[in-house]
């Protein structure tokens, strides 16, 4: 594919497809040409030919194998980084880390899970001084996971990174403009240029948020966490009566537990539909990558 | 992007837990529903990351191959052919995005700073979590979607401020429901 296309090249009739040198590549070819459209990178081909060699299934490959297993706590983030490259890893790297320090409080709440034995939940010293250890574990996690991208990006050799051209989005409009430093043409789209679009995302992006709030409303009176009396801001009466002692939703009785899971349910399927209106508007704002 | 999803979901999930526990300081109240958020939470987790997908791709293979049935025996491919046709079906899948994957870990980073007090045994929970969770990505990354285009990075980007906003409100709460909360 990226190697020289002479013997290709002169298949093609010259008038319509004018050549520029013997030294142009099939990819700059179709490129120029624009006769490319996209440029997927793919896993099976390599796959298919080892299974075939190997007899064994296509499905799981090499890698699978290796990073896997069952019993390995961590990801190997190197297996991962030679194949997927550093985008895909540093998630991992990220997951690692993360399970690496929570290992400590993982240990400790087993502790302070025994001492509640002893104690009662509200006057439980464990876990007071646990929810003090939680908030300064939180920081030190942040500070030292900082560190460690830094060492990161010297072991990745990530310190010449720049934007890539093939990371500007398709759909990406705008004025074109020659950068005064690089002397190079370059699309272009200002802030102000974007405002009204941030605006229009807003305006469908606030309802939504809306409709959930109200939804979780009623589903805190039904569930009976909001009483009539105590908080007359959110109290929806027909509702909240549901959950009064002696009505279906009786917090005592067990079926209290299907406003619960109903509500469960119905947040998942409002974050789903909510995926995709983000998606939209976040389209129509036209940003550059 | 980005600050949409993250403030839709942090309503959906997190809003109320912050009412329950700092409005009506009700620990055990929170407790409970900590716990019932755990568990749907991953579960949803397992079964809409690796489950479906899976199944909706088999069912299709299945349909295919009862289709075929009726016409005479899938001739023995050579490799060429072989290869063309994985790669036609791995161009159908759908391609590979981190996005939600980060913005769940990140949730639960949120509940176990944050509601620390209310349940220590999420962080034991969650670890555990992130071991079925790095299993599930690594078998969906590499069996159900297209493989991704490899770009660098060296920092999780813009989810580093999220942590940051995270970890700074979760020393208030936990002053909060450590000092409130209990006798």
């Amino acid at each position: 594919m990226l190697s020289s296309l002479k013997n290709t090249l002169l298949c093609l009739p010259e008038k319509d497809f004018p050549r520029t040198s013997d030294k142009e590549t099939m990819l700059n070819f179709f490129m120029r040409l624009n006769l490319l459209e996209e440029l997927v990178p793919l896993h099976s081909k390599s796959r298919v030919i080892r299974a075939h060699r190997e007899g064994v299934n296509p499905g799981t490959s090499n890698l699978m194998r290796k990073i896997g297993k069952i019993k390995e706590i961590f990801v190997n983030v190197d297996e991962i980084r030679a194949y997927y490259g550093d985008e895909t890893a540093i998630y991992f790297e990220w997951m690692n880390y993360f399970q690496s320090w929570l290992l400590i409080p993982a240990f400790l709440a087993i502790l302070v899970y025994f001492s509640s034995y002893y104690f009662d939940l509200t006057a439980n010293p464990c876990a007071g001084l646990f929810s003090a250890f939680m908030a300064i574990w939180g920081t030190l996690y942040i500070t030292s996971w900082r560190r460690r991208t830094f060492e990161l990006n010297a072991l990745w050799d990530d310190y010449t990174v720049q934007e890539d051209i093939e990371s500007i989005r398709k759909e990406f409009y705008g004025r074109t403009r020659v950068n005064q430093v690089t002397d190079q043409p370059e699309l272009y789209f200002t802030t102000i240029e974007r405002l009204p679009l941030y605006f229009r995302s807003l305006c469908i992006c606030l309802p939504c948020m809306a409709a959930a709030m109200s939804v979780i409303v009623a589903f805190l009176n039904m569930t009976g966490v909001i009483r009539p009396g105590r908080h007359a801001y959110f109290d929806i009466p027909w509702l909240s009566s549901l959950a009064d002692p002696g009505e279906i939703f009786d917090p005592e009785g067990y079926a209290n537990m299907i406003p619960s899971i109903a509500q469960a349910i119905i947040t998942v399927v409002m974050n789903l539909a909510f995926r995709s209106v983000a998606k939209y508007t976040t389209e129509l704002e036209n940003h550059r990558t | 992007m980005f600050i949409k999803r993250f403030i839709f979901e942090f309503t959906d999930f997190q809003l109320y837990l912050f009412y329950i526990g700092l409005y009506q300081l009700d620990i055990k109240l929170l407790r409970t529903n900590l716990i019932a958020l755990f568990m749907v939470d991953e579960i949803r987790r397992v079964i809409t990351e690796a489950c479906i997908p899976w199944l909706m791709q088999n069912t299709g293979k299945k349909i295919e191959q009862w289709r075929n049935k009726d016409g005479k025996e899938p001739e023995k491919l050579t490799i060429e052919q072989e290869i063309i046709q994985a790669e036609v079906e791995e161009l159908e899948k759908d391609e590979m995005e981190l996005f939600d994957d980060y913005l769940e870990m990140i949730m639960t980073f949120g509940y176990i700073t944050l509601f620390a007090a209310a349940f220590p045994l999420g962080t034991t929970i969650t670890s555990l979590f992130i071991y079925i969770e790095t299993k599930s990505d690594t078998y969906k990354m590499e069996a159900l979607s297209r493989r991704p285009f490899s770009r660098k990075a060296h920092t999780i980007g813009v989810w580093e401020l999220t942590l940051d906003l995270f970890t700074f409100s979760a020393v208030f709460t936990n002053i909060i429901l450590a000092c409130f909360a209990s006798d």
